[in-house]
């Protein structure tokens, strides 16, 4: 991966600070979080990249990836960060930024035949506005 | 008496008899249970974000209502509702902004007494794998049983201390007091997919797929787990293949179920509501 020299405003990382009560600058880049993660090849960026991507601010990366979408919160990421930073939280929280303001994101429900409601409620609150 | 918690899936999707064999089988080991009175839909997933609050309230509702019928913890069959219930219930013990914004919202207090318990837990805590042993009338050996746990039942671990997240033993333990053999096998507290089963069904499929196939070379004749959702998904993904090479899924009910013998045991059984 290539980072740009320039990095984005802080307001970005403000807004994540406010909604997950993190802050991504104290991960260390242990890479458990991309280890143990069941659904990586789904993935363009793991979620170690993501972190740090959110922690050197370039946002834009973040917000185009598709990996916040792909990221289905089983938490095994959270439950086995040595620094307690919860990547699942961190996706959460760049999904709720993106829903939120940025009015992206909107998946649509291809399947409701035969899937259980606990999926579509789910889906319905974690991926659309 | 234990309050109970049905849930959408389980009771919206019967044709897994999850309920019925569930509440056979504390019938025969003694538990007494008793629905709510009125209940709602726990919100189906737990809102990881610190700002959010109205997906914490039809939760804390089910575990108010508990407190006020006076029983002595809320029971659910479903991982899912047991997720959200617990950590809803520890949030608001432990964040004094959420339990006044709930508050407020409610415009009711929550004194934070209650337990939430699944399932499994009561099998293990209240009953005991001695006490199941001695109920078998039928029992399962020489079948091969894996059992799956999933995600939302473990984790996060230090908020449902129920088991160990990387190396949990309860279900083959029960697996064992039945008579059958557990297999262990990888993969087994890997995710399925969850919610992409209505989204992105490429991403379940693989990932339910990675399980059932590990599951099936560690040897195992039928697969068990505790959530609705992963039980779609698990049997989902098997769809393309013949009916020779799928493996049947079960939830953790059906074996103990059939070893109890508790169909004949519950034959009063006073049919469920819907």
């Amino acid at each position: 991966m290539r980072f740009p020299t320039k990095t984005a405003s802080i307001k970005e990382q403000e807004e994540l600070a406010d909604i997950i009560q993190k802050n991504v600058k104290d991960c260390y880049q242990c890479l458990k979080c991309s280890a143990g993660c069941p659904l990586t090849e789904h993935m363009d960026y793991y979620p170690h990249q993501v972190m740090l991507l959110a922690k050197m601010d370039l946002y834009k990366k973040v917000f185009d990836s598709k990996t916040l979408w792909v990221c289905a919160s089983c938490l095994a990421c959270s439950s086995r960060c040595p620094r307690d930073l919860e990547p699942a939280k961190v996706m959460e929280g760049l999904r709720a930024m993106i829903i939120r303001k940025r009015g992206e994101g909107n998946v649509e429900v291809v399947n409701p035949k035969g899937v259980p409601r606990q999926a579509l409620i789910s889906s319905m609150r974690k991926l659309r506005r | 008496m234990l309050g109970y918690y049905p849930g959408c899936t389980v009771r919206a999707h019967q044709n897994g008899n999850f309920e019925k064999e569930a509440l056979a089988i504390l019938k025969v080991l003694g538990i007494s249970v008793e629905e709510l009175s009125e209940w709602e839909c726990c919100g189906a997933i737990y809102p990881l974000t610190n700002d959010e609050y109205v997906p914490l309230l039809s939760s804390v509702r089910a575990l108010k209502r508990t407190e006020e019928e006076k029983k002595e913890g809320l029971l659910t069959l479903c991982s899912a509702c047991y997720h959200v219930l617990k950590r809803v219930n520890h949030r608001m013990n432990n964040d004094k902004e959420a339990k006044k914004r709930v508050e407020n919202y409610l415009d009711d207090k929550y004194d934070g007494t209650t337990k939430v318990l699944h399932l499994i837990e009561v099998l293990r805590d209240q009953v005991g794998y001695k006490e199941i042993k001695e109920h078998v009338a039928n029992s399962l050996e020489g079948e091969k049983i894996a059992t799956y746990y999933g995600c939302l039942f473990l984790r996060p671990e230090k908020e449902m201390e129920l088991l160990d997240a990387e190396n949990p033993g309860v279900m083959e333990e029960i697996v064992k007091a039945l008579g059958a053999e557990p297999v262990i096998y990888p993969y087994r507290t890997d995710c399925c997919g969850a919610y992409h089963a209505s989204d992105k069904e490429e991403v379940s499929n693989s990932a339910s797929l990675k399980i059932v196939m590990a599951a099936k070379k560690a040897g195992a004749t039928q697969l068990v787990t505790a959530c609705p959702l992963c039980k779609h998904n698990l049997q989902h993904c098997q769809k393309e293949l013949e009916d020779e090479q799928k493996l049947p899924i079960h939830y953790i009910t059906a074996p103990i179920y059939k070893a109890l013998g508790a169909d004949k045991k519950a034959e009063d059984e006073q049919p469920l509501a819907n």
